[in-house]
């Protein structure tokens, strides 16, 4: 079994981006590997709750993100400093996720086999 | 690999599904960097994925697909095939090293 490490620094709605990483990501953990989902810089948007994209055609993220955890997807991390610089609270997001401070990023990181650019 | 190193697989994803149109028609005197991955699977038998879904939702159909599609396309350039993102997971556990190239 290999740890994988997805960092999502992309914002929700810019083209296919987010969508294409959340395939990517099931797949890895169908294969039943160790998977990990950081969101990071404009990335957090995802997270963060009352999103109505539908109004331009688009399927909200957030619900996507809560069923992760049907793949065995639990580890769901946010950098703290990339929420607080937003303007956005732990409170104000739409599902659970642990925080991390940006100095220990880098041991997350190090602690990966793999490491995706989401 | 001129220093013995293996590469199991390309994987091409994102705006990288991109890199296997035939048609890439860039100006004169400017490289089209798909006749040298093309290059490269030839004479090297480096195994170039593109990935199913990224490929039909850029446009990027091979031509059994087109067909059934409807399509008359063929835009696969030589040396390429197209398969899910299982290959990609499978490269990952094969390889002692996962690197990606553009973010």
């Amino acid at each position: 079994m290999k740890n994988f490490l997805f960092i999502m620094r992309s914002p929700p709605y810019e083209g296919v981006r987010v969508r294409e990483s959340l395939d990517m990501l099931m797949t890895v953990a169908a294969f039943e590997q160790q998977v990990r989902v950081l969101f990071l810089d404009d990335g957090v948007f995802a997270l963060k709750s009352g999103q109505h994209p539908q109004g331009v055609g688009l399927k909200p993220v957030a619900p996507l993100l809560a069923a992760l955890d049907i793949y065995g997807i639990e580890e769901l991390w946010v950098e703290e400093e990339s929420l607080a610089r937003r303007g956005l609270h732990a409170a104000g997001l739409a599902l659970p996720v642990r925080g991390i401070r940006r100095a220990a990023v880098s041991g997350m990181v190090a602690a990966a086999d793999i490491v995706v650019s989401g | 690999m001129k220093l013995g190193h293996e590469i199991v697989r390309v994987f091409f994803y994102y705006e990288g599904a991109y890199n296997g149109l035939r048609r890439m028609t860039p100006p004169a005197g400017e490289d089209a960097p798909v006749r040298r991955w093309s290059a490269l699977a030839a004479e090297c038998g480096v195994d170039l994925v593109i990935c199913i879904s990224a490929a039909q939702r850029r446009g990027l159909l091979e031509g059994s697909e087109a067909a059934r599609a409807g399509q008359g396309d063929d835009d696969l350039a030589q040396g390429f095939r197209i398969a899910g993102l299982g290959l990609w997971v499978d490269a990952c556990l094969k390889a002692d090293r996962f690197l990606s190239f553009g973010g």
